[in-house]
């Protein structure tokens, strides 16, 4: 699955569309930054309502293919911005973590 | 609450809400002797003279621009100059105080500011009273015997059964992440143990969370207390700073001045002050820079009265 | 559905819970690590799943009423969180899956739709 194939599913609203559409291989559901960092996979989407810019230049780090934020969470405009620079695509939904960590893995068919 | 529950902090503690339950427009002096911009320092000083009074605001069309201070007039007196303009001599930088605010919002500003008096405006910012030290005195003062007279007389015809009556005031120190959360158990405890619906225990404990935790993130401390009947709850967060520039924003999902430590906490996230919001039937938010914040949830406990959404 | 089974399904250790606390039902699942978020949930029978090891974690869960908590990512449990969890009648487990894991696992058994 890459990252273009969220954008094309109703449950995800793209916040954030300059992105490089790699091939995402795993998901990680966390709020907490430096278990972002330590323990996201490369490639991984990560599920969270963290909204915040911190987010993004962790997940940068990670090597994070995509970020949903969950709960329909509102995005402040410097978290899109960061995101923009980083190349990272930002993804909304009204679900919420658990709803969408089982919803990535069936997508990836795990 | 039995007699050994009432320990002297908790009744010190009670003094301290009295300042917050009481505006600035209740203490303040409302007959203000103020002077226009075309007055001179000798005018103040047989103001002074004739009032026993400290400071003096100086006016233009019903705006502070000023105050002659004691030692200003000691400064022009000193130099012969009691016949210059006001204007001259005032200290122009003026912090004045808004008559509604709380009480204790004056008593952070004495302690903040080195000022002796301050003037206070209305919502139009034109003078319309004064604050001093004296004034403060006296409205404890006042507010102490008409509680004891509230008592006495409570002691001679006890009030109706109450099955909820319930009074009590926490005290939360900054980052004290540990005691955060006491108050909301206890309070959870005491509802629940009383038969109160589940649902309405959930939202008392939801608001008075947030609000502990918000006192312990992001106030240089404070307090929280809790006034409940058989109508309702009412749960006020009062703390002595930093104060939030813009409540609305604070209102805002999702915008947070939390750092990293907070967030680490899993707090922070710009919730706190909504969701109290949410679940309290009642909400009310005061906050100055400098000064301090106070918060008041009231949830109904009676089921006319309840929240839209149950 | 019963806890037990979901305990199983997450490979999770039992740290403290109520008399009976295999039979509890669970029909709502919430994964957070942030407490304003779990604060804002007002569902029923609900399992909170959280990699926040601390004791505001077992207060939010108390509060909204959760029955129990899973301590996602193998973090370590200290004792001011299970008295704290006896003290809330808040069954307490823990399991080594990351969050994410835990969620696909219920996701797989309880049908998050």
């Amino acid at each position: 699955m890459k990252v273009s194939d969220l954008e094309s599913m109703e449950q995800f609203t793209c916040l954030q569309p300059k992105y490089s559409d790699v091939e995402i291989t795993a998901g990680y559901t966390s709020d907490l930054l430096s278990d972002v960092m330590g323990n996201a996979e490369e490639n991984s989407v990560l599920i969270t309502i963290q909204a915040h810019k911190n987010t993004v230049a962790v997940s940068s780090l990670a090597g994070v293919a995509a970020i949903i934020i969950c709960s329909r969470r509102p995005c402040p405009d410097d978290m899109l911005a960061a995101a923009a620079a980083e190349g990272l695509a930002v993804f909304r939904t009204a679900e919420n973590q658990f709803e969408t960590s089982a919803r990535i893995a069936r997508l990836l068919g795990m | 609450m039995s007699e050994e529950d009432k320990k002297p902090l908790q009744s010190s503690l009670r003094v301290q809400e009295l300042i917050y339950g009481l505006r600035i427009s209740e203490v303040m002096t409302s007959k203000v002797f103020a002077v226009s911009k075309n007055c001179t320092m000798r005018d103040v000083r047989e103001i002074m003279r004739n009032n026993e009074i400290s400071g003096v605001p100086v006016v233009d069309s019903k705006r502070v621009v000023g105050i002659v201070t004691m030692n200003d007039l000691m400064n022009a007196l000193e130099e012969g100059a009691l016949d210059d303009s006001v204007i001259t001599w005032m200290t122009s930088e003026v912090q004045t105080l808004a008559e509604d605010m709380p009480l204790s919002f004056g008593i952070s500003a004495f302690g903040k500011f080195s000022f002796r008096q301050f003037p206070v405006v209305n919502k139009s910012n034109e003078l319309t009273g004064i604050l001093t030290f004296r004034n403060i005195n006296h409205a404890l003062i006042r507010e102490l015997s008409r509680q004891l007279r509230h008592m006495e007389r409570q002691s001679e015809n006890p009030p109706e059964a109450d099955s909820l009556r319930f009074t009590k005031v926490y005290q939360l120190a900054r980052y004290d992440f540990e005691n955060g959360g006491t108050a909301s158990s206890e309070i959870k405890k005491f509802l629940k143990s009383r038969g109160v619906p589940p649902k309405l225990v959930r939202r008392v404990a939801v608001a008075s969370y947030e609000l502990e935790i918000n006192l312990v993130a992001h106030s240089i401390g404070g307090m929280l207390s809790f006034d409940i009947n058989e109508e309702r709850v009412k749960i006020s967060s009062h703390d002595r700073g930093p104060g939030i520039a813009d409540t609305a924003q604070a209102m805002t999902e999702g915008f947070s001045t939390a750092n990293e430590w907070i967030r680490s906490q899993g707090f922070g996230a710009g919730m706190g002050l909504p969701n109290v919001k949410r679940v309290s039937d009642e909400f009310a938010i005061e906050s100055a820079v400098g000064m301090g914040t106070m918060v008041q949830a009231v949830i109904y406990l009676k089921q006319e009265k309840e929240h839209e959404s149950q | 559905m019963e806890l037990l089974r979901i305990a199983h399904a997450l490979d999770a250790e039992l740290i403290c819970g109520p008399e009976g606390w295999e039979r509890t039902n669970i029909e709502t699942v919430f994964a957070s690590d942030l407490m304003s978020d779990v604060l804002m949930s007002d569902r029923d029978e609900m399992l909170l799943i959280t990699s926040l090891s601390t004791e505001q974690s077992i207060r939010s869960a108390g509060i909204v009423g959760s029955e129990a908590i899973v301590i996602a990512n193998n973090k370590s449990v200290t004792k001011g969180m299970i008295e704290l969890a006896q003290d809330q009648d808040v069954a307490l487990l823990c399991t080594r899956h990351p969050k994410y894991e835990a969620c696909v696992r219920l996701g797989r058994i309880m049908d998050p739709e």
